[in-house]
């Protein structure tokens, strides 16, 4: 079973990516809908993987990435950042912060759910 | 708009703070913000962004040029605070942004700004963008569109909604959801079958509000897997309760889910459906089954209740919806299941006298589990034959008090026929301690005349609890018999008969000869014998007795102590009242709040300054109990000293200040 964590200050975004990722097998979804919230969560359970929003309300994306980074036992948690922010900057700052993938929005929602069958597979059980 | 600040370095924190001042200015200062429209970091210029669109008319130009003409723009569509609405020749000239001719970010942005605002004349463009190439700009729109709402919005959204292209079908669905419009539910209905779409489209389908939306959520229930069979179980609760709400075909969800074909497999789907759902989901579940009725609802709702005993009242709710039928699946399982199953299901048996409920309930009373024995005799109490009187009282020997307890309290609330009467009596004759303790608490709650000799006798018993329970009986028999009995126990060697000996005594009749034995008891061993007889003699309220009383007020025991004060407040006379007042300042803080209490009660005169006193102790519980016996005085020095407590540093004093004037206001002039 993979717990994946979903990220977004837009239950509509939420709700698409789960779409997306209903049929990998054994995948279980937790949504939280800010940074803060994303960080509590992280602290209670374990996760296989992190899908993150960049811009969102009181702690954004990048500080998520670097909260991850920050814990032992979070270190090797894969963390994939979905936004709409695609410029070339965007991406350096959060791949240096500690991301393992980046994505831009709009994605199909086979592209979306062949990133994360990788992503279980090479990271599964890194989290807490 | 505050910017990621772990995207910032501190110059750009120190900027954006500078943005953040400028915009939260009165009136905001535009011109400033407009000039830092060219600083050099993104994300600085993303918060003067969003600062000039959160400022309307005043800062229309400069935020249609950044639109326009900037690359760095995503500020605009990121903004937090609800904008102030586009008039003049704000909400045109945005409007105009939204032409497909545009940069599609620019076209994304000033959607947002329009959506935001909820410009209604702005329709038309968006709706033209809603096909634009570029899917950011299309969800841009549609989301716009839902925003505004209206009739005109609508159709541009179901076209999107049945486009087949993601990342426009999904928002749509939301926005035909909130439309709460009829002509929504067409296309949501459309894409329950297809599994990219079916949870959000239930979902949808339920939050329009909708009686048409009933029947193809209910047609999904004979073919939805287990996940989406609950979001459609959530889906069709929520449809109902907003129907219900509005009193709008309120019964056309249970009406459209009772006429689901192939019943009997949609039951068993939705109790299969039950395990792994979260407690929302279940509950909608149980509310699913009891629309559905049948042996097969009932028997899935009884597994539910199995699994989780939280699901309850849920599971209760729904099955006795259902009648009979249900009832008689309940009885079953009571009888047959284990002692978690006993827990769930008691709750559930609410009328003793259907067929089996009496027999189900009392073989629970066999239970090995105390708790559900407990339950069992909780149960009886709603009204049984004698049969169950007969058990409740064999419960009376259980070795676990919390059963003798519970039997004790369904016999008492059984009304004391002559069976109860009979069998107490003979519970008095047990060799077992706690059925005799129990027949005595149930003689001497109903007082059965011919109870009256067995309880005098039973206060020779050998157990303490029984002696206990029949001098407390007594107390409720006006007879001389009773009282020379309760006399006679207030010499008892044990410590606890006495104490319940003379506490019975406070509730006798007073003549000569229980105020001598209750004097005599001020003097006892037991400090529990003096507290009451402190008591009973305040009661008595003869003032003969204030000197014996008084001496209690420095009786070793605090409880002594506290209760000579408050006896002391009910006696008459001035030896009371000057013992009260001593009290008043004394250092012991117990007695003397308790005394603070008593001369405020018994409106001496010399109250008031030891009241005043009082209220500036440091203590501020005597602090409170002065501010609250200040209530009972008139005169205007008493209303100063409570509202000077209103601004006392504790909050339960200043609390006590305000009850206190509310205590006095109908006084005041």
């Amino acid at each position: 079973m993979a717990e994946v964590l979903v990220v977004d200050d837009s239950r509509v975004m939420r709700e698409m990516i789960v779409a997306c990722l209903r049929s990998l097998p054994g995948a279980v979804f937790t949504q939280a809908a800010s940074g803060l919230e994303a960080i509590e969560r992280l602290s209670l359970k374990r996760f296989d993987l992190v899908l993150l929003d960049l811009n969102m309300p009181d702690i954004g994306g990048v500080e998520v990435v670097e909260f991850v980074r920050a814990q032992d036992t979070l270190r090797a948690l894969p963390v994939m950042v979905v936004t709409t922010r695609g410029d070339e900057a965007s991406r350096e700052r959060v791949m240096a912060a500690g991301a393992t993938r980046f994505m831009t929005k709009p994605f199909t929602p086979e592209a979306l759910a062949a990133e994360v069958r990788g992503l279980l597979g090479e990271g599964a059980g890194a989290g807490r | 708009m505050v910017p990621d600040a772990s995207m910032l370095s501190a110059d750009e924190r120190a900027r954006a703070d500078e943005v953040r001042a400028l915009s939260s200015s009165t009136p905001v200062a535009v011109a400033d913000l407009v000039a830092r429209l060219d600083d050099p970091s993104w994300s600085v210029r993303r918060a003067v962004v969003a600062a000039l669109a959160a400022a309307g008319d005043p800062a229309v130009s400069a935020l249609c040029d950044v639109i326009l003409h900037r690359r760095d723009h995503e500020g605009a569509r990121r903004r937090r605070r609800r904008p102030r609405r586009l008039d003049g020749r704000a909400a045109p000239a945005v409007t105009a942004l939204a032409s497909p001719d545009h940069d599609p970010a620019v076209i994304a942005d000033a959607a947002q700004v329009l959506g935001r605002a909820r410009v209604a004349d702005a329709v038309g463009a968006l709706a033209a963008v809603v096909d634009h190439e570029d899917d950011n700009v299309a969800a841009a729109a549609i989301e716009a569109l839902g925003r505004i709402g209206g009739p005109g919005a609508l159709d541009p959204v179901i076209a999107a909604a049945r486009s087949g292209n993601f990342f426009r079908t999904f928002p749509a669905l939301d926005v035909l959801g909130r439309s709460g419009d009829a002509r929504a539910v067409a296309p949501l209905a459309d894409l329950l079958d297809d599994p990219l779409y079916a949870h959000e489209a239930a979902r949808a389908l339920g939050r329009t509000g909708r009686p048409s939306a009933a029947a193809p959520l209910a047609a999904a229930l004979s073919r939805a897997g287990d996940a989406l069979l609950r979001v459609v179980a959530l889906a069709l609760v929520d449809l109902h309760d907003r129907l219900r709400e509005r009193n709008d075909a309120p019964d056309a969800v249970s009406d459209a889910v009772s006429a689901a074909p192939q019943r009997h497999a949609v039951s068993r789907r939705l109790g299969r459906a039950a395990h792994g759902a979260d407690a929302p989901e279940r509950a909608a579940l149980c509310r699913l089954l009891g629309w559905l009725g049948g042996d097969d609802a009932a028997a899935c709702l009884l597994d539910i209740v199995d699994a989780d005993p939280g699901a309850s009242r849920a599971a209760a709710t729904a099955l006795r919806a259902l009648g009979v039928a249900a009832s008689r699946r309940v009885l079953d399982a009571l009888r047959e299941g284990d002692g978690a199953r006993r827990l769930a299901l008691l709750p559930l048996v609410s009328d003793l006298s259907a067929e089996g409920a009496e027999g189900a309930v009392l073989a629970c009373l066999e239970d090995p589990d105390a708790s559900v024995r407990a339950l069992a005799c909780a149960t009886l109490s709603r009204g049984g034959s004698t049969r169950a009187l007969e058990a409740l009282f064999a419960c009376l020997s259980d070795p676990e008090a919390r059963v003798a307890q519970a039997a004790v309290g369904a016999i008492e609330a059984s009304g004391g026929g002559a069976v109860t009467e009979a069998l107490a009596l003979a519970a008095l004759d047990s060799d077992d301690r706690g059925a005799r303790h129990g027949g005595a608490l149930v003689l001497s709650h109903f007082a059965f005349p011919a109870g009256l000799d067995r309880l005098v006798a039973a206060c020779e018993d050998p157990d303490d609890r029984v002696r206990e329970a029949a001098l407390r009986g007594l107390a409720r028999f006006p007879s001389d018999v009773a009282t020379a009995a309760i006399l006679a126990a207030t010499t008892h060697p044990s410590d606890r008969s006495r104490a319940a000996a003379v506490r019975a005594l406070g509730a006798a009749q007073p003549d000569p000869r229980v105020t001598a034995a209750l004097a005599a008891a001020l003097d006892d061993r037991s400090p529990w014998v003096r507290y009451y007889a402190c008591q009973a003699l305040g009661r008595a309220g003869d003032p003969r007795f204030a000197r014996a009383v008084a001496d209690r007020l420095g009786d070793p025991a605090g409880q002594v102590r506290v209760a000579a004060a408050e006896a002391l407040a009910l006696l008459p006379g001035d030896l009371a009242h000057g013992a009260l007042l001593d009290a008043a300042r004394a250092d012991d803080p117990e007695l003397r709040r308790a005394a603070l209490r008593g001369v405020a009660a018994a409106g001496i005169d010399d109250a008031l300054p030891l009241l005043l006193d009082a209220a500036g102790a440091s203590d501020p519980l005597t602090r409170l109990t002065a501010v609250s016996s200040l209530s009972a005085l008139s005169g205007a020095e008493a209303a100063d000293a409570i509202r000077a407590a209103l601004g006392d540093d504790d909050d339960r004093v200043r609390h006590a200040a305000v009850e206190a004037l509310a205590a006095r206001a109908p006084r005041s002039p």
